[in-house]
């Protein structure tokens, strides 16, 4: 009951119009978008190089901020983590929304420390019922101190364990049903995944309740020699990930997206070509 | 703060996952490595088998990119050092 009377005030609405297509924000393009202010409708930043106040960096947001939302993700709850969520995180988390005033914030369904040392990666579990409770209540309650929507991102994932009790999809929709908290649905992770353990993506897919997706990432990946696909964010986005994504988009959308690139980052040209893309596919 | 407690099991194996991912690579014609024989054989137990693949090859994904990404790092603070160290 607390779990969802504690979601309750953040159910109610997507906070970007359900069309918009924007980018994630790297320093490569800070220059260019101050000069030539390109049309994209939102940005999206990674949260953690933000965080220190007066840095050239939050000089460069505080301008961008002005002319275009910005949302943010974060990389560093450690909501699956057995460790204690780290109030002094969520309170510098909560700081810098406020200050964009953010429609939303994001972070990982997964674990990323153990014993307080960060291992800077997106770590993936067992899914059993024990998991759900645990990784619900923490969700609600970073909801709650954020004081906005808050979005759980699915998992892309090279392993997965003899004792999960259900699927990673199953697993994803009941934590963020009962957390009440939003989808920040991955389109690449969920293709990443189905390839490396041989499960629909379509079926995945199908088990989205869309009208609690905040946004959705696209991105690329690259496949290793072993045949396993990693999910590097360094490559265009694969012709799977854009039918998967048209496929979305035509039986349950509309939802707001975003390209994400995180290495070999491409002109901001060449991104704008692929919003460009998204906007094609989805007609 | 969250009041409902870690499920038991849960530190367990996140303490064998994180020493899975500090073992240190191995080298073979120059390149690092992973070094599967060196992870605990109970974590490689629980691991899904899949077709065509050892099961600790997704393990040694993830001790790939945990050391890469630690000498990323290091590159980055430390570029002169890193370049008189060779990398």
């Amino acid at each position: 009951v607390h779990i969802v009377e504690s979601g309750g005030p953040y159910k109610q609405f997507r906070p970007l119009p359900e069309n918009a297509l924007g980018l994630g924000l790297r320093p490569v393009h800070y220059h260019e978008i101050i000069r030539e202010w390109p049309e994209v409708d939102y940005f999206e930043i990674i949260a953690e190089n933000f965080l220190e106040p007066g840095t050239r960096a939050r000089d460069y947001l505080r301008q961008i901020s002005k002319r275009y939302p910005v949302v943010m993700h974060s990389l560093g709850l450690n909501l699956l983590g057995s460790d204690e969520l780290r109030e002094d995180y969520i309170d510098a988390l909560a700081r810098l929304a406020d200050e964009l005033n953010a429609p939303f914030v994001s972070d990982h369904l997964c674990w990323t420390g153990y014993h307080g040392v960060h291992h800077h990666d997106l770590l993936p579990t067992p899914y059993v019922e024990s998991l759900v409770d645990f990784a619900a209540e923490r969700a609600c309650y970073v909801q709650s101190r954020l004081d906005r929507p808050f979005g759980l991102e699915n998992l892309s994932s090279y392993v997965q364990f003899r004792e999960s009790t259900m699927s990673e999809s199953d697993f994803y929709a009941r934590v963020i049903r009962e957390a009440g908290c939003w989808a920040m649905l991955d389109i690449n992770n969920i293709y990443v995944s189905s390839q490396n353990h041989g499960f629909s993506a379509h079926d995945y897919i199908e088990r989205i309740d869309f009208s609690r997706v905040l946004q959705v990432h696209l991105a690329g990946h690259t496949r290793e020699p072993s045949g396993i696909i990693v999910d590097t964010h360094d490559q265009p986005i694969a012709a799977d990930v854009w039918a998967l994504y048209a496929m979305a988009y035509r039986d349950y959308g509309a939802f707001p997206t975003l390209i994400e690139w995180d290495a070999n980052i491409p002109s901001l040209a060449t991104l704008l070509q692929h919003l460009a893309r998204a906007k094609e596919v989805r007609q | 703060m969250s009041r409902e407690d870690p499920p038991q099991w849960l530190a367990n194996f996140q303490e064998s996952f994180t020493s899975m991912l500090r073992t240190p690579l191995g080298v073979k014609d120059q390149q690092s490595i992973a070094t599967i024989d060196a992870y605990d054989s109970h974590l490689v137990g629980r691991i899904l088998d899949r077709e065509g693949l050892p099961k600790s090859e997704g393990l040694a994904v993830y001790q790939r990119q945990y050391w890469i990404r630690y000498f990323s790092s290091f590159q980055t603070l430390y570029p002169l050092l890193a370049h008189a160290m060779g990398y």
